[in-house]
């Protein structure tokens, strides 16, 4: 009987240390809950602030480009810290975890080798740096400025504001042009006069339009090029340096100015001629002209005479 | 009416207009009640077309201002009569470079406004350095000369003394440089207008010059008055490439 006491008082204090414990967990778990609550509620606007703050600081030291991949950087390394942070405070191992995140990686990667690929392909990007944003570029036939590189793709602006998406893979498995890499650009004008010209003369003409256009850059020097003979004509290239800036001015400018030196100084621009021959070589083609107040007679043309 | 003296104050009337030229700049003002009105044409272009009023909304006091400044770009100039400049020796050129006309309005009541800001002649653009990085920078079709007289002053115009320094071993092909116009002082004398020394100090091919500007007025006219501050100051001189110029820039940029 003395023993009996005993059990009773053991059940009590075996019922009052589970009651103990089980409190004890559940302010514990409660505890965790909210210090991951907190976690998430400050750490997340937290690296939002430092992504935006690392990318304007690094933009305003640097360039665009470099601000972008930091401004990432940060928000992607921020937000990895605080999801570890919050998921341990939550009580998961983080082994476990990372072993399933291993097979689900290995299982997603097949699902989804196009969107790996690109960003494997847009890291490749961001370190080669064949162009960086605000650059002018040209891919398959789309012309526009680079607003932002992405994880994924690269989106451009085109001239006329639309936004073109291109996969980060595609820019590097194609023929890509930078328009703006370098500071001066050439502008080339195609121009073909009548074969009556003199050769000399219009070299000379085309450097002087040249030299008078203010946009035009002395050095490095424009040049003329006499690259053929054509179909109907003799055919120039004027090749002129601008800045980037007055690219499409000097092209206007240098075409406008040919046509009217060339209008004033009665240089000829031949459209295309055909010459018509039937037999032989020197007997023209025969012309019948026919109508109300045509006579109805055969017209033989020397070609040599024709107006 | 028109003036030839272009510096200085203009007193303006209600009313009233003034003209003036400098180089080949033409200027005109008015004032209406409480507007400046401001107009820049060019006299060496055939047709300028209709040129529009600029209307400044400014004080009843504010007052007008016509100021020479530097030009706000790097110059690329070449000497009159090209020459080396053996190792460990020296020698002074001479540059003349167009001014800026600058017309400030300013009032007890109101910050000083830069209302004009523009060369006097029409300058060319060229290119210094090379085909994958340089600077715009204007084409002075003056030469540099290696001495100074009279006739070169006009109001227009300011005189740029140089002075080479050529410090490395080498022998230095004198025939086209750079002037960094950003930097440089103004002072005039009567009709002269000069600006601070700039002493162009040689190193070697890889390193560039060390360029240094006197901020005084040069030892040719001692007793010049500043009329004008640099547009970017430098305090201990800089280090840039004076000398190198695009020579395999002349065909097609290959």
């Amino acid at each position: 009987m003395s023993m009996a006491p005993v059990p009773v008082l053991a059940l009590a204090l075996q019922d009052a240390e589970t009651g103990a414990v089980s409190t004890m967990l559940e302010s514990a778990a409660v505890g965790s809950t909210l210090r991951a609550l907190v976690l998430v509620l400050v750490g997340v606007p937290l690296v939002l602030v430092a992504g935006r703050g690392a990318r304007a600081w690094m933009t305003s030291r640097m360039h665009p480009q470099a601000g972008l991949v930091a401004g990432k950087l940060v928000l992607y390394g921020g937000l990895t810290i605080v999801a570890v942070s919050t998921l341990r405070e939550l009580g998961f191992s983080l082994a476990p975890l990372l072993g399933a995140a291993g097979v689900l990686g290995i299982a997603l990667g097949f699902a989804s080798q196009t969107s790996v690929s690109n960003v494997i392909s847009g890291l490749f990007l961001i370190a080669e740096q064949p162009f960086i944003v605000d650059d002018l570029i040209e891919v398959g036939g789309v012309t526009g400025r680079v607003i932002s590189i992405d994880t994924l793709s690269v989106q451009l602006r085109t001239f006329d504001n639309r936004m073109v998406r291109i996969p980060n893979e595609t820019l590097v498995k194609s023929q890509m042009i930078n328009i703006t890499r370098f500071p001066v650009r050439r502008v080339d004008i195609r121009i073909g006069v009548a074969y009556k010209e003199d050769a000399s003369r219009i070299r000379e003409m085309l450097l002087d339009i040249a030299d008078k256009n203010p946009t035009c850059l002395m050095e490095p020097a424009p040049v003329v090029v006499f690259e053929g003979f054509g179909e109907s004509s003799l055919n120039f290239m004027l090749g002129a340096w601008t800045t980037q800036a007055n690219f499409l001015k000097l092209k206007n400018g240098l075409q406008e100015d040919v046509k009217a030196r060339f209008d004033a100084e009665g240089v000829e621009i031949p459209f295309p001629h055909r010459t018509l021959y039937v037999g032989t070589e020197s007997d023209a083609f025969t012309v019948r002209v026919v109508g109300d107040s045509a006579s109805p007679e055969e017209v033989s043309r020397d070609p040599d005479s024709a107006p | 009416m028109t003036d030839q003296r272009p510096w200085g104050e203009i007193d303006l009337a209600p009313g009233a207009s003034f003209e003036v030229a400098v180089g080949t700049l033409h200027l005109t003002m008015r004032r209406h009640r409480n507007e400046i009105w401001l107009r820049s044409e060019r006299r060496e272009l055939a047709d300028t077309g209709d040129v529009d009023w600029e209307r400044w909304a400014v004080p009843d006091d504010a007052r007008i201002h016509l100021r020479p400044a530097a030009p706000d770009r790097l110059l690329v100039v070449s000497h009159e009569y090209p020459f080396h400049l053996p190792g460990k020796r020296q020698a002074r050129v001479f540059v003349r470079l167009p001014l800026f006309v600058q017309v400030r309005l300013s009032s007890p009541s109101m910050k000083d406004v830069l209302a004009l800001d523009e060369p006097s002649l029409v300058l060319s653009d060229t290119w210094w350095g090379t085909i994958e990085s340089g600077e715009l920078a204007y084409w002075l079709t003056t030469k540099a000369r290696a001495e100074v007289s009279d006739d070169l002053f006009v109001p227009h115009m300011a005189i740029c003394p140089i002075q080479l320094e050529n410090e490395s071993d080498e022998a230095l092909p004198v025939d086209r440089f750079s002037v960094r116009a950003l930097h440089l002082s103004l002072f005039r004398s009567g009709i002269r207008m000069w600006t601070d020394e700039v002493r162009v100090t040689y190193l070697a091919a890889a390193e560039g010059s060390e360029i240094h500007f006197g901020g005084a007025s040069p030892a040719e006219q001692p007793e010049g008055a500043r009329v004008s501050e640099p547009r970017v100051a430098v305090r201990r001189g800089l280090q840039a490439r004076t000398f190198d110029r695009l020579r395999s820039l002349s065909v097609l940029g290959g």
